[in-house]
């Protein structure tokens, strides 16, 4: 019990230490680091109705079969990422 | 507000024809040429559904480049069909669609593709998680001191944990705008940290014992309880990590809490 | 420490652009002269994050004009206090110097269809959109303005033309017109009207701020996509509105296929030249 209350103790100095050497929230200094992109990329438009798809078929309809087969970089992902055979 | 039943049977049947397909109940209520109203219904249901993807591919890009234009156009749909928007707000939409992919038939050849989903929905709500101050670790000082067992620490609102029987953290990185979707690695169960710093989504990858503290911290376990989880030189370790990178919002002792 | 911060008002000389994400960083180390910047008020809905942030920084620069995409305001069903009191904490946080939203519908029975959806013109349509608008001015204590959509279809129960609607909507109410002139081209072309007539219905004491965007040509009709240069049909209907309105706080959209900020500011700076042309006009015939 003493032995985890000094562990305890010295884990949280350490924390605190590093908690309060740390600078506070603000926006990112560009260029910096590299990041992961900084806002979200699908938002509300405005009514911006697009005609590019085949739309919103009837619920009911047989969908087209040739869509239900991935053809994304999924292709790149090797071997092992495979199921296990048989499955 | 005075009912308005002329109104709302009007947009009822709109709703209809958009979502479900179908315009004869509509047809009768509009003006102008049959053969061109249908056509223009046609633009309502496209904008609808493209609507809906296009928010989902921004939260989930990686998903949407695995698999390839025409799958994710059908599984959006799904999706839609499944769990439309609850709100307003586009931005709140999609939280369910890991769910979707993991049931989804046409994805059980991709077994880690709901995992990935999981990690981008993970970064989204980090994202958008409230800001919050970091941890007051000055009057913390005291209180380490005395009773050190039963301190529990919150973690900051962006934080979040994803954990996977896959190296969902390599896809996911393969598939980045300047990546070709080859991954780095093709084994690994990722537990994956996300968190936001400096108004930065970031991701780090955590060993399992890492990964099982964080939880405890997570469901508000006392450090006494979860400093069994590491050895005492990795607990210190993530301690430090944790206050280093703003990952800790609160504290606090004996249901007081602070901030 | 400094004064409290003042919110910028719009300079009703200069044309103002849509903020959107992918050039907040050109635009906030540019700092182009800009009337306003508008943004989705429902893009900044969240408690917290880098969209936020960015937009407390531009609010330093700009005039900031919220433009709502999601409050329905012409829905059967009841407001969404919910939506509304984001809204509204947002304005708190944000002091736009514009506040709009659409003259449309776009949920109804607690079905979502996130779409800009349109209206019958009718007496009971009417009434049922000022009590609503009414409610939303009360609750956000400010007046809104209310923009005229772009639609595909037209309906049978429609009796008042939209240029008397929207015009009578501002007259009841006490709320702006946020006048689109390429909706209101895209409807003229789309169901056979005449986009002059309305624009002329619309008292130009009510308007507070015009939009102008790209469109597209479909076999449906024209599809109001904001994803391409003004047509120069719209720019033609733009300088006979300033004409007659005299300058006033002018937005130029474009959300899909967003091009370089660069091209955008192009844009703009046409609107500007319309604008000054319309502030001369008025001046020489003032002399």
């Amino acid at each position: 019990m003493r032995s985890k209350r000094l562990l305890i103790r010295s884990a949280l100095a350490g924390m605190i230490a590093a908690g309060l050497g740390q600078a506070p929230l603000a926006v990112a200094d560009e260029g910096k680091e590299k990041c992961y992109g900084i806002a979200k990329a699908g938002q509300n438009d405005c009514g911006t109705a697009t005609h590019s798809c085949a739309g919103l078929a009837k619920k009911d309809n047989a969908q087209d079969e040739w869509k239900y087969v991935p053809k994304g970089t999924c292709t790149k992902l090797g071997g092992k990422l495979k199921p296990p055979a048989g499955k | 507000m005075k009912p308005v039943p002329a109104l709302a049977s009007l947009q009822a049947r709109f709703a209809d024809a958009v979502l479900d397909g179908g315009d004869e109940r509509l047809a009768p209520l509009l003006a102008g040429d049959p053969g061109v109203n249908r056509r223009r219904l046609a633009v309502y249901r496209d904008a609808v559904h493209a609507n809906r993807r296009e928010t989902l591919r921004g939260a989930f890009p990686v998903v949407a480049r695995l698999v390839g234009e025409g799958f994710f156009d059908e599984a959006t749909k799904g999706f839609g069909w499944r769990s439309p928007p609850a709100c307003a707000d586009l931005n709140r939409y999609g939280e369910g669609f890991p769910a979707f992919l993991a049931a989804y038939p046409h994805a059980a050849a991709m077994p880690w593709l709901a995992d990935v989903a999981r990690l981008e929905w993970a970064w989204q709500e980090s994202l958008m998680a409230a800001d919050e101050p970091v941890l007051d670790y000055a009057a913390l000082t005291g209180i380490a001191d005395a009773e050190p067992e039963g301190l529990r620490l919150r973690l900051h609102a962006s934080v979040r944990l994803v954990r996977s029987a896959w190296p969902v953290l390599a896809i996911w990185e393969a598939n980045q705008p300047d990546r070709d979707g080859t991954p780095a690695r093709e084994e690994g169960t990722d537990d994956v940290l996300a968190w936001r710093e400096a108004q930065r989504v970031r991701l780090a990858l955590l060993s399992p014992p890492e990964a099982d503290f964080l939880e405890g911290l997570g469901r508000g376990l006392p450090l006494g309880e979860v400093c069994a989880k590491m050895d005492g030189r990795d607990f210190t370790g993530m301690l430090v990590r944790l206050a280093r990178h703003g990952m800790l919002g609160g504290y606090s002792v004996e249901g007081a809490a602070k901030a | 420490m400094s004064a409290r911060f003042a919110p910028r008002a719009p300079d009703p000389a200069r044309a103002g652009i849509g903020l959107r994400t992918p050039h907040f960083e050109a635009l906030a180390g540019r700092r182009p002269a800009l009337s306003f910047l508008e943004v989705h008020s429902e893009n900044y809905f969240a408690d917290g994050g880098p969209s936020l942030a960015w937009l407390e920084r531009f609010r330093e620069d700009y005039a900031v004009s919220l433009h709502g995409v999601g409050l329905s305001l012409g829905s059967a069903d009841p407001l969404d206090r919910e939506h509304l009191s984001r809204l509204s904490r947002l304005a708190a946080r944000i002091e736009p110097a514009l506040v709009s939203e659409h003259l449309c519908w776009s949920s109804v029975g607690g079905r979502h269809l996130n779409e800009l959806l349109p209206l019958p013109y009718s007496e009971e349509v009417l009434a049922h959109v000022c009590e609503r608008v009414s409610q939303v001015q009360d609750m956000l204590g400010r007046t809104i303005l209310v923009e005229n959509v772009s639609s595909y279809l037209r309906f049978a129960s429609s009796t008042i033309p939209e240029g008397e609607f929207v015009a009578e909507l501002a007259c009841r109410t006490g709320c702006g017109v946020l006048l689109d002139v390429n909706n209101a081209w895209v409807n003229a072309v789309n169901h056979g009207t005449d986009a002059r007539e309305f624009l002329a219905a619309i008292d130009p004491a009510t308007v507070g701020e015009i939009h102008v965007a790209g469109c597209e040509t479909t076999p449906a009709g024209l599809i109001d996509t904001h994803g391409a240069p003004v047509f120069p049909e719209v720019w033609a209907l733009l300088e006979e509105t300033l004409a007659r309105l005299g300058p006033v706080p002018t937005l130029v959209e474009w959300d899909t296929n967003l091009p370089a900020l660069d091209v955008l500011l192009g844009e703009a700076a046409r609107a500007d030249a319309v604008l000054a042309a319309a502030a001369g006009a008025r001046r020489r015939a003032a002399a």
